[in-house]
């Protein structure tokens, strides 16, 4: 199809602007993928190739809070929630590929206050 | 779409009650059938994890198609347009020529005419991005509907096909829509069947898509032919679903099952 983005090229993380220090809140991560199974047909009946992600990181300045392989159980357009704390202010940064080898990424930043 | 999906799972009960239901011809005066005061939007008739979802934008995942939609307007549109609020109330408006200008129609007119560029494909990403991005914009607000809606004949036409009975299964809209609303069918709540919730992300679709296409699902429930995505037909119809739905305000992306 003409115009049709890359998979995985838009996407949504959401977190609060601001937190207190040792305050848990959510990271909020939304991709827009098919995430195809390989068992759906298009309109002309033939069989609509697998792509789903592969691969899902998050880290905070670096710091690893979450990897997965293989997300075949995976709605389309994920939506995933991590609950957090930190310590200090910095960034949160998202990272994923799909089995086309499209590669995204997103990231959001949060300012941490004294508790 | 697989056909298996909508089968024929249809209640036999819910079909015994709703038999041949088109006949009622309402006074000349007012052909709706549903009083302004017991209007409700689609959203009230879905579950309460929907209707969640539906309402905290950071949940919905139709805002992925907004935010593209932003992007895309900001692109080629703003030069003309300053602001985007609004104008996805115009339409559908009657043209000229007596057919119904659609809001995908309308972005293809400014699109090929004014911005120059080619148009982009009904369904696809892009152009779904644009309408829920304006639709988003508007909402709130309600679409407008013209005074005479009722002597047109885009309004006569979708009137017809609205209460014509038709299909294997002797349906018309207004058996579900303007007398079945609250109950259930194939494990869906039947709502009052509007259209301001469109674009809307669908669970069942496992994205976002337009009115048009959620009209040939209803066709397709009905077992009946399903008219192409051009067919004018359907265009008629959107037109037909502003004036019932009585000012509801838009509240596109809508979540649906
Ligand atoms: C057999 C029952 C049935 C018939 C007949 C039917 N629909 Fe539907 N319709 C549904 C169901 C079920 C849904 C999804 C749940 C709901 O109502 O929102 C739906 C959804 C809709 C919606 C979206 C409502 C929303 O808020 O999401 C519109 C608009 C609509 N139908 C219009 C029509 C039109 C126009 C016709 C006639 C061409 C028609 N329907 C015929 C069952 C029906
Ligand atoms: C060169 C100026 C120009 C550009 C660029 C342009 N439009 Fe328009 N647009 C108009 C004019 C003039 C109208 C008034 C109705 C008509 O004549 O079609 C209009 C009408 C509309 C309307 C209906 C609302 C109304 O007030 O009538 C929508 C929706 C719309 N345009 C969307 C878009 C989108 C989306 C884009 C970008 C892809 C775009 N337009 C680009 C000039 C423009």
């Amino acid at each position: 199809m003409n115009n049709e983005p890359v998979p995985g090229r838009n996407a949504r993380l959401i977190v609060p602007p601001l937190v207190r220090a040792g305050e848990e809140f959510q990271v909020r991560l939304l991709i827009q993928h098919p995430m195809e199974t390989g068992f759906r047909r298009d309109v002309q009946g033939d069989i609509i190739e697998v792509n789903l992600l592969e691969s899902l990181s998050l880290d905070f300045e670096g710091q690893s809070v979450f990897t997965a392989r293989s997300m075949n159980a995976l709605t389309a357009n994920p939506f995933l929630v991590f609950v957090v704390a930190l310590k200090q202010s910095g960034r949160f940064n998202a990272r994923w590929l799909d089995q086309r080898g499209n590669a995204g990424s997103i990231s959001a930043s949060v300012r941490v206050v004294a508790a | 779409m697989s056909p298996h999906k909508y089968g024929r799972a249809l209640i036999a009960s819910l079909l015994a009650a709703t038999a041949a239901t088109g006949a009622h011809s309402q006074a000349a005066t007012s052909q709706l059938f549903i009083a302004k005061s017991a209007v409700r939007s689609g959203s009230t008739f879905t579950s309460a994890t929907i209707q969640a979802q539906q309402k905290d934008d950071d949940l919905n995942p139709g805002m992925l198609w907004v935010d593209q939609g932003r992007e895309l307007f900001a692109k080629d549109c703003t030069n003309c347009h300053a602001d985007a609020k609004g104008l996805a109330t115009k339409l559908p408006r009657l043209h000229t020529d007596g057919s119904v200008v659609t809001l995908e129609k309308q972005i293809h007119h400014c699109q090929t005419e004014r911005v120059k560029k080619p148009a982009y494909a009904m369904e696809g990403q892009p152009l779904l991005a644009l309408t829920t991005y304006l639709a988003f914009s508007s909402r709130g607000l309600a679409q407008q509907v013209p005074a005479n809606i009722t002597q047109s004949a885009a309004w006569q036409r979708a009137h017809n096909e609205f209460t014509r009975v038709q299909g294997k299964l002797d349906f018309n809209c207004r058996a579900c829509h303007d007398q079945l609303y609250g109950k259930r069918v194939r494990n869906q709540n039947i709502s009052q069947g509007y259209g301001v919730g469109y674009p809307a992300y669908r669970v069942e679709w496992q994205m976002l898509g337009s009115l048009n296409r959620r009209l040939r699902a209803c066709f397709f429930g009905m077992e009946t032919v399903v008219p192409a995505a051009t067919d004018p037909i359907l265009a008629d119809l959107e037109f037909y679903l502003v004036w019932r739905a009585q000012g509801l305000p838009i509240e596109a992306p809508a979540v649906r099952r």
